[in-house]
């Protein structure tokens, strides 16, 4: 029967609303179905371009983001500084027998590095010059485990850009991928979106570091004949222009070679410590090329 | 409490859960904070309530932390309406059968994330799905904490609001009267 409300509608209103209050429950949750596939389905289209909305939510929360973050690391600096001491005289011992170890290894490197520029300059190659570098602090980062995706503090006010390699000193971190004047989103080398070109450092063999909402990457084409194993090292190769050359992304582990396969499998456990993100450095000095040819900035 | 209020603390939640990192080494998964809040909200709102607001802190969520919009929205939109038809129908307003809800909509939620995420990017779910087990615990043991408190602050709130609503009935009633003299 048709509400009261309708009662002096015409008959096809009446039917609709006759329509829309039986089937009161099954509308409201197919249109929360068709809204939410609407929604995903723009946002997945475009996704290195920030809405208005996003905008708008992001600029609102970063401000109580940066000072939460800046009071969780007071805390966290007071629990590490006086109270959590227990094991630092062992500890102590353990690393000043490693650094006399990484100062022994240092010294050997040095020379390596000081025969390398000296090739170098007698081969009148070019340097790859990184360029300048941003400190940026992580405020927040996707809980979901469905994308791995943080928030850092600067944006394009402080010269920050779509495309730009962030590291921290121990390896490659990611990517810019969404940036407005005060905040900026990252996409980990981690991100099931994610691909990075590597070269295994040692034997120069190529491959592909993909990202899996793991914590490690998935190797992909590295030749079955690929001169490799378990702890070598992988860095980026430079080919396509999403990262520079040279940046270390982690270490080889898990390889499998299967007969009759073309490709060998392996994981690469990341160098920097993707779930503990505090400080990174965005490479504001590199800027791939756009697909037209020119730079994003 | 009002739904401008839940808006606020579901606020405050995602500032917690975004930006307050993991303090204990080793462990890598934090409780689902507006997940709770939005189950707690459905309970006190019923199926209408519970969906809204559970899409709307759904859309903030994605629109802050997620590359994407509209999975946080279906998710939780869902988790919202079926918490408060629940309660509308079947189930008792108890601490046991709130962290029950709690459990299921951590589940609910993952899998309906998962799958639209597997519609685009193919793969990339198992993590997730993978971390299901420890994430149920940390949400529930998250509400078995927080609902005593959701329940007391709404309580607490809630009758300061009443109170604050008669005082004001009575001022313009003495007010409406002093004009008619």
């Amino acid at each position: 029967m048709a509400p009261l409300f309708f009662a002096g509608a015409p008959i096809s209103d009446r039917h609709m609303s006759g329509f829309l209050s039986r089937y009161r429950n099954v509308t409201i949750l197919s249109t929360l179905v068709v809204v939410s596939f609407f929604l995903f389905y723009l946002s997945a289209r475009k996704e290195n371009h920030m809405t208005p909305m996003q905008k708008g939510a992001v600029a609102i929360m970063a401000p109580f983001q940066k000072a939460l973050t800046a009071v969780v690391d007071w805390a966290a600096g007071g629990w590490n500084d006086y109270i959590y001491l227990v094991g630092v005289k062992k500890e102590n011992i353990e690393l000043k027998e490693r650094i006399n170890h990484l100062e022994m290894e240092n010294a050997r490197l040095n020379e390596n590095l000081g025969q390398y520029a000296r090739i170098e300059r007698l081969l009148g190659a070019n340097q790859e010059q990184i360029g300048p570098v941003e400190v940026a602090r992580v405020v927040a980062r996707d809980t979901s485990g469905l994308v791995r995706l943080v928030t850092l503090d600067k944006g394009s006010s402080h010269g920050l850009a779509l495309s730009m390699p962030v590291v921290t000193h121990r390896g490659l971190v990611g990517r810019i991928i969404q940036t407005t004047a005060s905040v900026s989103k990252v996409l980990l080398i981690t991100d099931v979106r994610s691909a990075v070109d590597g070269l295994a450092q040692m034997s120069r063999d190529g491959l592909v570091a993909s990202g899996a909402n793991s914590h490690d990457l998935v190797v992909r084409y590295l030749r079955a004949d690929a001169k490799v194993s378990e702890g070598d090292q992988v860095v980026s190769s430079g080919l396509g222009g999403v990262y520079p050359k040279g940046l270390l992304i982690g270490s080889l582990y898990d390889i499998h070679r299967e007969k009759e396969e073309l490709f060998v499998t392996a994981r690469i456990s990341p160098h920097a410590d993707l779930e503990r993100l505090e400080e990174v450095l965005v490479l504001k000095g590199f800027t791939p090329p756009t697909a037209d040819g020119k730079d994003s900035k | 409490m009002k739904s401008a209020q839940y808006l606020l603390l579901s606020l405050f939640f995602f500032i917690l859960q975004s930006s307050s990192f993991p303090i204990i080494p080793g462990v890598d998964w934090r409780p689902d904070m507006a997940l709770v809040l939005v189950v707690h909200f459905a309970l006190a709102f019923g199926r209408v309530g519970g969906m809204t607001f559970g899409a709307a802190a759904g859309l903030f969520h994605d629109l802050l932390l997620c590359g994407t919009v509209g999975q946080g929205v279906l998710s939780w939109g869902l988790v919202g309406y079926a918490s408060g038809a629940l309660r509308e129908s079947y189930i008792s307003d108890t601490l046991f059968t709130r962290v029950g809800l709690v459990a299921a909509a951590t589940v609910a939620d993952i899998i309906v994330k998962a799958s639209m995420a597997r519609m685009v990017y193919g793969e990339g779910v198992g993590p997730a799905l993978a971390a299901l087990g420890p994430q149920i615990l940390a949400n529930a043991v998250f509400a078995i904490l927080a609902m005593p408190l959701l329940i007391w602050l709404d309580a607490k709130v809630g009758g300061a609001q009443e109170r604050g609503d008669k005082k004001r009935k009575l001022e313009s009633f003495l007010t409406g009267m002093r004009s008619t003299r």
